[in-house]
């Protein structure tokens, strides 16, 4: 078991009251998998995940249950040892490519950033890593890329970058915050066959976020739905999509756009 | 890089007039055509000859050699002061507005309090309780400058606190102070650097407006303030003893004011 998570709640206590935006959310996850998480803007998606990479900080959002990270504690341990698995053991992509780079360094330096903290690579064998992943997220010049500075660079290229970064260290488990929401159609296509591809070659556990069910069926085997803070639905893709058992699952799959072909 | 640049008037004027005072005024920190300390009676306010290009002032010292050792110390005070306030502004303006909460209110409300007195009215202070001189009048006004440097860089760091590319670092496994200082602080150079501009103006007024008040630098060294105090007395026989180190004063805050409004 890669990650456990159990009776997972999220509440936020900026406010005079306090306000839960997850309940009781559990998750298995065994290495080499892919899970979806899908649900509507606001149903505590991203949240799970955040507090699953460790990124929610400790003093504006309590939170009760236990994730297990590679037998880490993830909530209650030490904040040095989480350090030590992001970036490592666990990554993240985020939704919106055009600010998840940092706008004044160049593409090189931060795909190397977590190579510079969890190893002790030369400088040359870092920079030789760097253009490897970036290669391998099939960037067509890796060289040029990596003395690129992000604005130099399209979204879809952006989220490829988002991902060498994130896999330079080949993590066991990536998170990716709908890592397709932000980019066009036909990038969204290949995206989604890299994670898949990235999945298949370095057996890195896959949990893909998204609202869109179409990618989610793509992709994953097992799906949780999400709304309003509780996961209502969960377990085989195919079998939600046929036989979805609560009302909300139906109303979302049936609001995926169909091509209409009839047109006479 | 475009071809057809156009041609910055502000970046241009503004470079050659600081070049103007800031030349001479490093070559007089190092050389000056006369002593500047020695007194000689015979030329007692000389008019200005070949000699002497702007004649000499009341104790017969060069005039040309005071402007440049004034100026030079002028320089140094502004260019300190705003060291000063730029390094423990961007320390302090960092934490607090990095970590946000008890520790930003405590630091926000007691810079709020020094921020509700003139800064120059600040320094008189620090300058009355440390006593008077070039050092001490450095440290008043580097001290009186840090609450504003402090509150812009707090502003950058709260906006980016919540940005996606901090989030990243963080998740590469990035420390608070790796986060803070390596990946946030390249992104605050742009807002600083016209602050920095500006507050050099202000440092160097402010020093001019102490020196001038009797309570700045002392004699017998030079600076510009001290040398428009020391020719209130001769304002009317000897205007050019007043004109010198003031057109050299307008003309340093001038061309650096134009720097500062350069076009985006």
């Amino acid at each position: 078991m890669l990650l456990h998570v159990e009776d997972l709640n999220i509440e936020f206590h900026d406010h005079i009251v306090p306000e839960t935006v997850v309940y009781d959310f559990d998750l298995d996850m065994d290495e080499g998998e892919i899970v979806g998480l899908v649900g509507e803007s606001g149903s505590g998606k991203s949240m799970s995940a955040l507090a699953i990479a460790g990124l929610l900080s400790r003093h504006d959002a309590k939170k009760r249950g236990s994730i297990i990270f590679m037998g880490e504690d993830i909530l209650n341990c030490p904040r040095e040892t989480l350090r030590g698995l992001q970036g490592d053991e666990i990554s993240m992509i985020f939704q919106e490519p055009m600010t998840s780079l940092n706008p004044v360094k160049k593409i090189g330096w931060q795909v190397e950033e977590a190579m510079r903290i969890h190893t002790d690579k030369t400088p040359e064998e870092r920079k030789k890593r760097a253009l490897e992943v970036l290669r391998s997220v099939e960037l067509n010049d890796p060289e040029r890329v990596y003395n690129s500075y992000p604005h130099q660079l399209s979204g879809g290229m952006r989220q490829r970058v988002m991902i060498a970064a994130a896999m330079v260290n080949t993590p066991k488990l990536l998170i990716a915050d709908e890592p397709t929401t932000a980019l066009d159609v036909t990038v969204q296509a290949e995206v989604v066959k890299l994670l898949k591809r990235i999945n298949r070659e370095e057996n890195t556990a896959i949990l893909f976020i998204s609202h869109d069910l179409s990618l989610i069926r793509q992709l994953c085997k097992r799906v949780l739905v999400m709304k309003g803070g509780y996961v209502v639905e969960s377990g085989d893709v195919e079998k939600i999509f046929v036989n979805p058992e609560k009302d909300y699952t139906k109303r979302l799959i049936d609001s995926i756009p169909k091509v209409i072909l009839d047109r006479d | 890089m475009g071809k057809n640049r156009r041609y910055d008037f502000n970046l241009i004027l503004g470079s050659i007039l600081t070049a103007i005072t800031t030349v001479p005024a490093l070559i007089g920190m190092i050389w000056t055509p006369y002593d500047t300390h020695t007194m000689n009676n015979s030329l007692k306010l000389a008019k200005a000859s070949l000699m002497h290009p702007f004649g000499c002032d009341n104790f017969g010292r060069d005039l040309l050699s005071r402007v440049m050792e004034g100026s030079a110390t002028t320089l140094l005070i502004g260019l300190g002061t705003v060291f000063i306030g730029v390094v423990i502004g961007t320390f302090i303006g960092a934490l607090t507005g990095y970590y946000g909460g008890l520790v930003d209110d405590i630091f926000m409300r007691f810079n709020d309090v020094m921020f509700s007195f003139p800064s120059l009215l600040l320094a008189l202070v620090f300058v009355a309780v440390m006593g008077s001189g070039k050092i001490q009048l450095l440290f008043a006004l580097g001290i009186a400058f840090i609450p504003s440097y402090v509150r812009i860089v707090r502003a950058e760091y709260v906006r980016a606190r919540n940005m996606d590319y901090v989030k990243s670092a963080k998740l590469a496994g990035a420390s608070d102070m790796r986060v803070m200082f390596v990946h946030i602080l390249p992104n605050t150079f742009k807002i600083l650097l016209n602050s920095v501009l500006i507050g050099f103006n202000n440092a160097v007024l402010a020093e001019a407006g102490l020196s001038f008040l009797g309570i700045g630098v002392q004699p017998p060294d030079a600076s510009l303030g001290r040398m428009l105090s020391d020719a209130q007395t001769y304002l009317f026989n000897r205007p050019g003893l007043a004109i010198v180190p003031g057109v050299t004063l307008i003309i340093m805050v001038l061309g650096i004011s134009l720097l500062g409004k350069r076009e985006k």
